[in-house]
């Protein structure tokens, strides 16, 4: 008898039997907890009866991701003893968890075992977050997943010795394999073949992929958090890093995983769950717009200027002198026993070294030779040669990219014809043309995706245009120095009419373009060589070519032209050749809407009037 | 034998801590640690990577995350960092200042208020004649680690 009850005191006071007590007392509290928004969202569960979007097994304590079974199985590993690693324990795993149902459970805190999370205090400097970063990159047409650009989240530490570079962030990708095959890479990406985690990494490893390596921006969106919301962040980032999901380039991506992800603490739509798509410029226009506790949720951008912003603020901002300097010296391979150089004082030629420092590194970029290697240490070793510091201040003027145009256009035009005239809706889902007003001047190019024209005419609707993919990159030399910009090129992917004297003439047709173009003032001229292949249609044969000839000029920032000619030839067919041309204005720079109006003539004529509204 | 009992208590503790410092001291990260092939970009294959570790256990990859020994220790973290961004390092040194600069001598543990000495006594001495970015790299850690053992070690103590 007594042993009985030494057994039962012992089973009655093991922490099994105590968490069991326990959640057998929650009981009532389990069943409201495991359908609240927060813990459902917490589980990367849309709704009660949907699956979790992580498909990582280790992400879930029970073995599912049934939201009742998981939170009962949290409860219970909240309350196990600490094993030999603490950091292996349920309140270091899944902080966010353990910190929300200590919150909706006050007895639970008492009940805890103390647990001491060295990892996450490490990785997260002990809390010592005094804001939160949503960073932009700027997009790349070196990668088709990075057209659009990219989103990363930063906690910006307040210890004395992290520095700017050193901050921890988070980024959110598809693990792809090295070499992966272009076509395989595009087609798994929008199909869902990859698995895509977060990640972390100190903020230099950003600024060399991006800044320096692909030369594109890095804008820094401080947000205006509570610390409560900071912690929140942090606790629930901890969670997700190196969980599974499945990524899908054109919705489930990055701007739609850290959307979510900040949903969780701003409590309001970063981004629409409908739409079949998600960018990141999308997540910075929505964040610019939230009010936050009463004011703008951005409290604070900061431009992280490319080495290609670098280098053209640096030469832009020098005065003739040192420009003069600066192109002298690469005409003559680097030797600096020249007269331009040698008249400088010290400050100038210091300042005349760094641009040369960005030039080279620049340059770099598309081949990295010994030559050049040796040409930087001799410009290096100059340097040293003058008294330290200070490095040259540049000014940054360009502006946001949430000030830029939004993504999505919708536009209805009338069209007048040498027939009869006609009603033409557009939907385009991405992202520029042209003649877009409200983006970096010096870009002049375009990029667009999935570019339908719906036409009615003759009492009838026809799919009269569709483009897959448009990319004009103008490749312009900013700064007039050797070797800065190359040639301009174009890839046209679409369904279109052959010209503008037939009705029911498209065929599917592949344009790719090369040529070159150079930029004066506001003025852009190019000339370019098309090659299309095409369905043959009217004796059209399958191959021909256009030569063109062009300018795009801005007369103010609500006024912007393109004018074009161009000579069409068709190759191994009876088709007759002709001269076309093509006069298009954009009126407006609202981030919403402009006013366009056209002539175009292709064997026939028509002139178009649209208004195109932007989202 | 007060004194004998010192001595005793001296060499204890230093076989004691020895280990440690040891490791933080004669470690070359290049040769030991594999530097370079260890360092993750941003891509996709770096987030999987990292995913392994992570599921591994409790051994992570972002330098203050580190363990204290050997290949762990943040000053692998330092020469991480210098081998990303030697050419940014360089660049700085030879000017007299930098943001790359002010984060290396960070992860060097170094106080805020010697790094302009360090930096100094590092452009005295730079070195910029070497070709490939790798070798300027381990050159350059060298070179600061030489520079801070001997002149600075007070005031940069990893931590």
């Amino acid at each position: 008898m007594k042993l009985f009850c030494i057994a039962l005191l012992s089973i009655l006071a093991s922490p099994v039997w105590s968490a069991s007590n326990n959640l057998f007392r929650w009981q009532a509290d389990i069943e409201r907890l495991a359908v609240d928004p927060y813990w459902l969202a917490l589980l990367h569960k849309p709704s009660v009866k949907s699956n979790s979007e992580i498909i990582d097994p280790g992400f879930f304590l029970s073995g599912s991701d049934d939201s009742r079974a998981e939170l009962t199985a949290t409860l219970a590993a909240l309350l196990a003893p600490v094993a030999a690693d603490e950091n292996e324990h349920a309140q270091c795993r899944f902080i966010a968890r353990s910190h929300w149902l200590q919150q909706q459970l006050p007895q639970l805190s008492i009940l805890l075992p103390k647990v001491q999370c060295d990892l996450f205090n490490r990785w997260s400097d002990h809390q010592q977050i005094e804001s939160v970063s949503a960073i932009f990159a700027s997009g790349y047409l070196g990668n088709p997943a990075s057209f659009y650009g990219h989103i990363l989240l930063k906690f910006n530490s307040s210890a004395e010795k992290r520095a700017l570079l050193q901050q921890q962030n988070i980024n959110f990708g598809a693990a792809v394999p090295d070499n992966q095959n272009p076509l395989i890479y595009i087609v798994k990406g929008l199909a869902g073949g990859y698995n895509a985690v977060f990640s972390y990494g100190d903020f230099y490893r950003n600024t060399q992929t991006y800044g320096e390596n692909e030369l594109r921006d890095l804008w820094e969106y401080k947000l205006a958090l509570t610390p409560a919301e900071m912690q929140q962040l942090l606790f629930h980032a901890w969670e997700l890093i190196g969980r599974d999901y499945i990524y899908y380039f054109l919705k489930e991506n990055c701007a739609y995983r850290m959307a979510e992800l900040l949903e969780l603490v701003i409590q309001q739509r970063l981004i629409s769950k409908r739409q079949p798509y998600a960018m990141p410029i999308s997540v910075f226009h929505r964040l610019a717009e939230i009010k936050h506790h009463g004011r703008p949720l951005v409290a604070e951008i900061i431009q992280h200027p490319s080495r290609q912003k670098r280098l053209v603020a640096g030469y832009q901002q020098a005065t003739d002198k040192m420009q003069q300097a600066v192109a002298a010296i690469i005409v003559n391979n680097y030797i600096l026993d020249l007269e331009e150089f040698q008249s400088l004082n010290t400050s100038e030629q210091s300042q005349v070294l760094e641009i040369l420092f960005d030039y080279l590194e620049f340059l770099n970029i598309s081949d990295d030779s010994v030559q050049r290697t040796q040409q930087k240490n001799q410009l290096l070793r100059a340097r040293l040669r003058l008294p330290p510091g200070p490095q040259t201040r540049l000014a940054f003027n360009d502006a946001a990219p949430h000030l830029s145009t939004y993504p999505s256009l919708l536009q209805v035009s009338w069209i007048e014809t040498e027939q009869k005239p006609a009603l033409e809706v557009r939907f385009r889902a991405t992202y520029y043309d042209l003649l877009t007003a409200n983006r970096d001047k010096a870009m002049f190019s375009a990029l667009s995706m999935f570019d339908l024209h719906l036409r009615q005419q003759n009492n009838s609707l026809q799919l009269y245009r569709f483009e897959l993919l448009n990319i004009e990159n103008m490749n312009l030399s900013q700064t007039g120095l050797p070797e800065d910009g190359g040639l301009a090129w174009k890839v046209n992917f679409g369904y279109a009419a052959e010209n503008l004297a037939c009705w029911r003439c498209q065929t599917v047709q592949f344009t790719g373009g090369i040529g070159k173009a150079w930029q004066v003032n506001n003025a852009m001229f190019y000339v370019m060589q098309d090659g299309r292949l095409h369905q043959n249609q009217q004796y059209s044969g399958v191959l021909s070519t256009d030569s063109r000839l062009g300018t795009v000029f801005e007369l103010d920032t609500v006024w912007r032209i393109q004018l074009e000619f161009g000579y069409r030839a068709y190759l191994g067919s009876a088709a007759e050749n002709f001269v076309w041309y093509r006069l298009q204005q954009r009126f407006g720079n609202s981030q919403r809407w402009d006013l366009r109006v056209a002539v175009e003539r292709q064997r026939s004529t028509e002139g178009r009037l649209a208004v195109s509204y932007y989202w | 034998m007060k004194l004998a009992l010192l001595a005793v208590s001296a060499l204890t503790l230093s076989m004691v801590t020895a280990p440690a410092v040891q490791a933080q001291q004669k470690v070359n990260p290049w040769k030991q640690c594999g530097i370079g092939a260890m360092i993750f970009d941003d891509n996709g294959t770096a987030a999987a990577i990292s995913n392994v570790i992570w599921d591994l256990g409790t051994t992570a990859v972002s330098s203050n995350v580190s363990s204290q020994d050997s290949c762990n220790g943040l000053k692998v973290a330092a020469a991480e960092f210098i081998n990303s961004t030697i050419t940014n390092i360089e660049e700085e040194t030879v000017i007299g200042e930098g943001q790359h600069l002010t984060a290396m001598l960070n992860l060097m543990g170094c106080e805020v208020a010697a790094h302009s000495a360090i930096i100094q006594d590092v452009r005295a001495d730079l070195d910029v004649s070497v070709a490939d970015k790798s070798s300027k790299a381990e050159a350059y850690y060298s070179q600061l680690d030489s520079t801070i053992t001997s002149k600075f070690a007070a005031q940069c103590q990893i931590i």
